[in-house]
C-alpha cells in the first residue's frame, strides 16, 4: 500500500530498469574541532546492530590541492581516516569523517531491487539524526552543514547500448564522434565532464562519463556519475531535506536531459 | 617459461584522490597504459581455435579469460610492466611478469583456482629461489602483495 502511495507521488522522470549500480546522499560540515579517532568506535557502538561491519578507509579530502589538504588535516591533529559501516546484507554504507556523513546504497547482484530515493531519504533522515544525537551526546556540538551531495552511479556496459566509443553519441546526444577533415580514426576512448550551475548559483550538477572495467566481473562499461551539490542556507534538518530533494532533482532530470531517448526505451522510462 | 621485458624496478601509486564512491571501478582513462592493452591480449585469446597448439588443446575457457581480465582490472596500479600473456594448456590463461631478478607467474584456470610461481634470483637450481602453489580465495589480494614482492616495494 505504502510502495503504492509512494509510486503515485512520484512526479520526476522514472524507469523500470535504471542503470544506476549506486546512489548517495549526505552532507559535508565544517569539522568537528573535538573529534578524534575514538569517536569513530563510541559512534559505532550505536549503530553496529545494524551496521555489524566497518572498514577503514582513506578520507574524502575536500581541499583544491594536495598541499591544502595536508595542512587542513595537520591543523587539527587528526589522523586523517574515514570509517565505512556496513549494513548486514551489504547493500548500504554510512561513511563518516570529521567533516562528512553519506549514506549509500549499491546493487549488489542484477536481481537487486533499486531502492528509489524516495526510499532512500527516511533512511538517511534517521541515520543523520542518529549521528547528530551523538555529537551533541559526547559534546563535541552541532554540525555547520555546508554542502548537500546526491550522488547517482550508473553503469551502461558493451553490449548495452553500445560496442565502440564511436557509438556514444547514441548514448549522449550532445557528444559526437564527427571530426572537420575526417584524418582521425575512431576513438580508442572517450571521457567526458561537464558541470552545470544549479538555479541561483546554489550549487553544481557535473555528469562524469568515463569507460571503466568493474573490478569485481572486469566487464567493460561506461561508468555516468552524475553528482548534485547545493549550499544549504541553515543546517536544519528541513533544510538539510529540501536541499537533499532539489540535488536529486538536478541529477534525474540532469540524467535524463544527458542520455538519449533511445537509451530511455532501453531502460524502460515509466514517467 | 616465457619471456618478459625486464625492467627498473617502478613505484606502485596507490595515492589517488579518495573517493566517496562504493563500487569500485578501474578508470581506463586514467589507467596506466599497460591495463588496456593487457585487457585487450587477454580478450584476443578468445580467436584461438580448438588445437590452437597442434596438440589437441581446447579453446581458451571464458571463465579463465573473465578471471584474468579481473585480476588486471584489480592490480591495475602503476609502473607495471605488460605481462606477457599467454594461452595455456587446459583452456587456461597465463600472465608473466619480470621485474630485475624477480619473476612472477599466474595461470588462470577454468575451475576458479590461480596457480602462481615467485622466482627470486637466475639460480633455478636453489629451492628457497622457487615458490609456487595454487590461489583460492583472496586472488587479488594475494596478487597484489606478489606484485609488491616482485617490484621491491615495502
Amino acid at each position: 500500500m505504502l510502495e503504492k502511495t509512494v509510486a503515485a507521488a512520484r512526479t520526476l522522470p522514472d524507469f523500470e530498469n535504471p542503470p544506476a549500480v549506486e546512489t548517495l546522499m549526505g552532507v559535508h560540515f565544517a569539522p568537528i574541532e573535538k573529534w578524534q579517532s575514538p569517536y569513530f568506535g563510541l559512534f559505532w557502538s550505536r549503530i553496529k546492530k545494524d551496521y555489524p561491519r566497518f572498514e577503514i578507509q582513506p578520507p574524502v579530502v575536500a581541499a583544491p590541492t594536495p598541499a591544502m589538504a595536508v595542512a587542513q588535516f595537520q591543523s587539527g591533529f587528526e589522523l586523517p581516516t574515514r570509517c565505512w559501516f556496513f549494513n548486514q546484507d551489504e547493500t548500504r554504507l554510512i561513511q563518516v569523517q570529521s567533516n562528512l556523513f553519506l549514506h549509500n546504497w549499491r546493487k549488489v547482484v542484477p536481481a537487486n531491487k533499486y531502492l528509489h530515493y524516495d526510499e532512500l531519504r527516511p533512511i538517511f533522515e534517521k541515520e543523520w539524526q542518529g549521528f547528530h544525537n551523538f555529537l551533541e551526546d559526547e559534546g563535541l556540538g552541532t554540525p555547520r552543514v555546508q554542502i548537500c551531495e546526491v550522488t547517482y552511479v550508473n553503469h551502461i556496459d558493451r553490449g548495452s547500448g553500445w560496442d565502440t566509443f564511436a557509438d556514444l553519441s547514441e548514448l549522449f546526444p550532445n557528444w559526437s564522434p564527427k571530426t572537420s577533415e575526417n584524418y582521425l580514426p575512431s576513438p580508442e576512448l572517450v571521457a567526458v565532464n561537464t558541470s552545470y550551475a544549479l538555479n541561483s548559483d546554489e550549487g553544481r550538477l557535473q555528469i562524469n562519463a568515463q569507460p571503466a572495467v568493474r573490478q569485481i566481473d572486469a566487464k567493460e562499461t561506461i561508468q555516468l556519475t552524475v553528482t548534485a551539490r547545493c549550499k544549504p542556507s541553515s543546517s536544519s534538518s528541513d533544510e538539510i531535506c529540501r536541499c537533499l530533494d532539489e540535488a536529486r532533482k538536478w541529477v534525474v532530470l540532469g540524467f535524463t536531459d544527458f542520455t538519449s531517448p533511445k537509451m530511455h526505451k532501453r531502460w524502460g522510462r515509466k514517467l | 617459461m616465457s619471456s618478459a621485458s625486464v625492467w627498473d624496478r617502478p613505484t606502485p601509486n596507490f595515492f589517488g584522490p579518495a573517493q566517496s564512491q562504493w563500487s569500485k571501478v578501474t578508470s581506463l582513462s586514467t589507467a596506466a597504459p599497460w591495463v588496456l592493452n593487457a585487457l585487450g591480449r587477454i580478450e584476443d585469446l578468445a580467436r584461438l581455435p580448438h588445437n590452437w597448439d597442434g596438440y589437441g588443446s581446447p579453446r581458451i575457457d571464458p571463465r579463465a579469460m573473465a578471471a584474468a581480465r579481473r585480476f588486471v582490472a584489480n592490480v591495475a596500479f602503476d609502473g607495471l610492466p605488460l605481462p606477457h600473456i599467454a594461452p595455456v594448456l587446459g583452456g587456461s590463461v597465463g600472465l608473466h611478469w619480470r621485474c630485475g631478478d624477480r619473476e612472477l607467474e599466474f595461470t588462470f584456470h577454468p575451475d576458479g583456482t590461480v596457480g602462481f610461481l615467485k622466482i627470486l634470483g637466475a639460480d633455478l637450481d636453489r629451492e628457497e629461489n622457487l615458490e609456487e602453489g595454487t590461489l583460492r580465495r583472496d586472488q587479488e589480494t594475494v596478487g597484489l602483495k606478489f606484485l609488491l614482492w616482485m617490484v621491491g616495494a615495502r
